[in-house]
């Protein structure tokens, strides 16, 4: 028995690697290609012309990174201070039309922003909020918050009051209280609103196209027209890029603020 | 009951807060009308350039092509900036239309100060602008390089699709339909739809052409309308003047059943896009692909997917050609730079750099003829590689497209009388 | 009086923002699928759009297609979802936590990785020229390329099922997980005494202890993929398309016309996945009274 239940562990767990990273070899030879005829498995000759253009000055590569990242983690902040005190009171506090709040919270995670933004769209052209990094962070904030509200109740709904309480009566003041008691507590929640509030808004394609209106480009802008036809080794090299930017920028997020917080944390509690 | 009265208050603010915006914001459009730039079209040339120098164009164009954007930015952004001080930024879209329906909603919106100077336009999405009074002004006939090496009264360039552009577009590049080959395996190519029956008879299954509404695919059927109903020339008057057109088609729609049975997978399925019926000719599946592009197949083969065998043709009776242009839209910012750029993009210098393969290798708008011996020179040296026909051959093997209205009759009439037979 | 109102103010910056930004979009949204737009000269409030919308093949074709996309993405997403979590679960041995938690991440790539990333891994493995119809090649069981089924950009959306139900089923995993680990091992030593095996372990003690978190959310699958854009763009073909395309569709489609036409679209998806959002939040409160509730 044992030793079936060790053969179906290893048995899945291949399975589950496989499932997993397949999917990237073809996209990784794709992006070094040259000239992938079929039926070769393995290209037949390599080349470095789909990296060298995405990488060269004027493919506009890096700066759209830098967009993409800059967008996404000004709107996370955003989101992480809209969020805190609704969380704070949705996750501790009963009170009336609660329901209706959440409904309006929870809403935009399946109901998609296109929609509000395509309804809004000619108020956007003339609030001037088109064409420009501050329109594109705004119409961000619609799929993303609701994530990060989602998450910070969770961890509000087990923080409870004693702890703040017992705080106030050894005389911490409001902020200390928030900076040494809370947030250490809301770490986990932030970290994974924040992760989710980054990934959702690196993938929006059709909200920033609608709103930035090719002045803002995000490297799902860039990469769109390569792989929908374009050329399909920059299109692979692209998407590589993509996939990289969005586990660096989760791995960056997790790292500041475990690393920021951490210290804390072991000192104080 | 005092805490739901003060919860629905603050919603009911919000929600009248919204309609407050979208009221002020649609007052203060309705004030002050085109404040366009007439100036720039009456000013004379040097006072162009001296307005031009120090702004950034944005110029807007399918992204998707990696020559496309060396071109512009390796070639053309760096010499634009060094000789006219003009900052020249490529904008990448997934689809012209998206830039048409950009504009068609700032022009809603009363948008006087948009983000596109210049953009890549021709058929249906010129006639869109058009329509819609996207464009500017008539600014090309005012640019020296038009008045110097554009033949203007050419019907290839005078009108887009059938549509007059009446100068609101400048032409930029010239593409034609032609059809690739691999010469290892088909020794005697197909130059008419009458050669092309017989030959998939001998050959079945190696051949099939794109599904329209595909780009490629829309333009073989157009193609084989010229070649099975006697010519161009009847339909050059717009579709709702056409009459009887039914039964006139009818004779395309019998010539596309009847090869049917012979194409690839017998016709029951057609490949959707011309990069698949590519990627079918690159693995040996089919014999013959084709594309609206004659450096396509040299490309392709430059870059390793075709084999080194292919070659490609056109019909005796000519393949369709067609212009694209550049266009300035009503609300671009920098009017006079964007004149600059283009002028500068049609420069014979410019326009020989983009037909060599090594930058691009897309045909020239300008005249041949009227490059000075110099330039005919340098054109004539380019390698285009062995899969392009050389310029003579295309130049004499041209037929001019259909007027916008017909692609999408002709793209529904081969959903009902082909797709579905 | 000043307590009781606390909560209010607390929740008034999200709750006001997404108010204008998401509730105030929708209703523009709607006035103008009602024919009321300024814009383009139109003052009249009426329902011609929908009437039009509703009498059109285009679009029941579309509703069609994006149900079944939908149903057969969630579905399958669901079922691999539980089978590779209670897999983990059953398979999961003590000790070794660093390397769990490593393996933990590694499980969690797909939903890391961007759904046009993912769709676009699709084409290239699934395509009639992809990877794997080149392996099948090499191994000697296809010879054409023809051979291989066409299943990208193939009017069943047999690419579109393929790109959710891998991308989806680590987010179900990682929703019911959780349950998991709260039934204690025990439970299976003790059920083992009684004669159950593994089969009836989980038919009669984890299936129905599952059941609440995993309906609400394949519900909340069901409702992603039914209103996501960016995948059947890619992936779908020209027709029919999926409720989300058509819409950008007509929207782009040039014309100022089209565009109440492509609002009413959108206010009849958004229509359909509130009902869906709601009955996924029922039931996951009718299951679980005190569950943490799954989302």
């Amino acid at each position: 028995m044992r030793r079936i239940g060790h053969f179906m562990h290893a048995a899945v767990t291949i399975i589950l690697l496989i499932a997993i990273a397949i999917p990237f070899i073809p996209l990784f030879f794709s992006s070094f290609s040259h000239g992938w005829r079929w039926p070769e498995v393995i290209p037949h000759a390599f080349s470095l012309r789909a990296w060298v253009y995405v990488f060269s000055g004027n493919s506009g590569t890096w700066e759209a990174v830098w967009t993409s990242l800059e967008i996404a983690f000004i709107v996370t902040l955003i989101n992480l201070l809209l969020a805190l005190p609704a969380a704070n009171v949705l996750g501790r506090l009963r009170f009336r039309g609660k329901w209706l709040i959440e409904g309006l919270i929870y809403a935009p995670i399946i109901i998609p922003a296109f929609i509000s933004v395509m309804g809004m769209y000619i108020s956007f052209i003339r609030l001037g909020l088109t064409d420009s990094v501050t329109g594109v962070i705004v119409a961000h904030i619609i799929p993303t918050l609701p994530y990060m509200v989602r998450a910070l109740i969770v961890s509000y709904s087990t923080l409870g009051f004693q702890w703040e309480e017992q705080g106030q009566m050894l005389g911490a003041s409001g902020f200390q209280r928030f900076c040494y008691i809370v947030m250490p507590h809301l770490m986990p929640g932030i970290v994974a609103g924040a992760s989710l509030s980054i990934l959702v808004s690196l993938s929006q394609y059709l909200v920033t196209f609608l709103v930035g209106g090719g002045q803002v480009m995000t490297l799902p802008l860039i990469l769109f027209p390569f792989i929908s036809g374009g050329d399909p080794a920059i299109g692979s090299a692209y998407t590589l890029i993509f996939a990289g930017m969005a586990a660096f920028a989760l791995f960056l997020m997790d790292f500041l603020l475990k690393r920021y917080y951490g210290k804390k944390v072991t000192v104080h509690l | 009951m005092k805490r739901p009265k003060f919860f629905y208050l603050i919603a009911g603010f919000f929600i009248l807060a919204i309609f407050l915006a979208g009221c002020a914001g649609q007052k203060g459009n309705e004030q002050g009308k085109s404040a366009g730039h007439p100036n720039v079209l009456k000013a004379n040339w040097q006072d162009v350039l001296s307005q031009a120098k120090g702004q950034t164009v944005n110029i807007y164009l399918y992204g998707g092509s990696e020559s496309t954007n060396n071109y512009i930015d390796n070639w053309v952004a760096p010499r634009l900036k060094k000789q006219f001080g003009v900052q020249l930024n490529r904008v990448p879209v997934n689809d012209t239309k998206d830039i048409i329906n950009k504009l068609v909603s700032e022009k809603q919106a009363g948008k006087k100060d948009g983000s596109i100077d210049v953009m890549w336009i021709n058929g249906e999405n010129f006639l869109m602008s058009k329509k819609n009074n996207l464009l500017w002004d008539s600014f090309s006939p005012k640019l020296p390089n038009v008045k110097k090496y554009v033949n203007q009264n050419s019907p290839a360039i005078k009108n887009d699709f059938g549509e007059p552009t009446q100068g609101v577009e400048a032409p930029w590049s010239q593409a034609q339909f032609v059809f690739t080959y691999d010469s290892n395996k088909v020794k005697h190519p197909p130059k008419s739809a009458e050669a092309l029956k017989q030959w998939v008879k001998q050959h079945p299954g190696k051949f099939t052409y794109p599904a329209p509404p595909d780009f490629t695919g829309s333009a073989f059927i157009r193609n084989m309308l010229y070649e099975t109903t006697g010519g161009y020339k009847q339909y050059l008057k717009p579709l709702d003047k056409q009459t009887g057109l039914d039964n006139i088609v009818k004779a395309l729609w019998n010539y596309l059943n009847a090869i049917e049975p012979y194409l690839w997978r017998k016709g029951e399925t057609y490949p959707e896009s011309a990069s698949k019926l590519d990627q079918l000719y690159a693995s040996g599946a089919v014999w013959l692909t084709m594309g609206y592009d004659p450096a396509h197949a040299a490309n392709e083969v430059k870059d390793g997917r075709f084999p080194k065998s292919t070659r490609t043709f056109v019909l005796k009776d000519g393949t369709l050609s067609n212009t694209s242009y550049l266009s300035i839209p009503f609300n671009s910012p920098h009017k006079a730079a964007a004149m600059v750029a283009i002028n500068f993009m049609l420069s014979p210098k410019a326009q020989i750099a983009k037909s060599d393969p090594e930058n691009w290798g897309a045909l020239m708008a300008i005249d041949p003829n009227k490059l000075s011996s110099k330039g005919q020179k340098q054109l004539n040296a380019i390698d285009r590689g062995k899969a392009t026909l050389p310029s003579k051959v295309l130049a004499n093997h041209r037929v001019p497209e259909i007027p916008a209205g017909y692609v999408d009759y002709l793209e529904k009439g081969w959903m009902e009388h082909v797709a579905k037979h | 009086m000043w307590p009781n109102i606390k909560p209010y103010i607390y929740v008034l910056p999200t709750a006001g923002v997404l108010l204008i930004l998401f509730v105030g979009g929708l209703i523009e949204g709607l006035i103008q699928s009602l024919g009321y737009f300024p814009a383009a000269g139109q003052y009249g409030f009426s329902l011609d759009y929908y009437r039009q919308l509703l009498s059109s093949s285009d679009f029941w074709d579309s509703l069609i297609l994006t149900f079944r996309i939908a149903l057969l993405s969630s579905l399958s997403a669901g079922v691999l979802g539980m089978f590779v979590s209670v897999c983990l679960f059953m398979l999961k041995r003590p000790g070794s936590g660093r390397k769990n938690q490593i393996w933990q991440r590694f499980f969690q790539l797909p939903l890391i990785v961007p759904h046009l990333v993912w769709a676009y891994l699709m084409v290239l493995l699934f395509t009639q020229s992809g990877w794997l119809s080149r392996i099948l090649a090499s191994l000697g069981w296809i010879h054409h390329i023809n051979d291989f089924p066409v299943l990208v950009n193939d009017s069943f959306g047999g690419d579109i099922i393929f790109t959710y139900a891998w991308k989806e089923a680590p987010f179900i995993a990682l929703m019911i997980y959780p349950v998991l680990l709260r039934i204690h091992g025990s439970w299976f030593e003790a059920s083992r005494v009684f004669g159950a095996n593994r089969w009836s372990f989980f038919r009669e003690i984890l299936l129905p202890l599952l059941m609440p978190t995993w309906i609400s959310s394949s519900f909340i699958v069901f409702a992603f993929t039914f209103s996501a854009f960016e995948v059947p763009f890619l992936l779908g073909v020209t027709y029919p398309r999926m409720l989300p395309v058509l819409s950008y569709n007509l929207y782009t489609s040039g014309g100022l016309e089209a565009r109440p036409e492509a609002l009413a679209v959108n206010v009849i998806l958004a229509v359909i996945v509130s009902i869906l959002g709601v009955a996924a939040y029922r039931l996951s409160q009718r299951w679980s009274m005190d569950e943490q509730g799954g989302w």
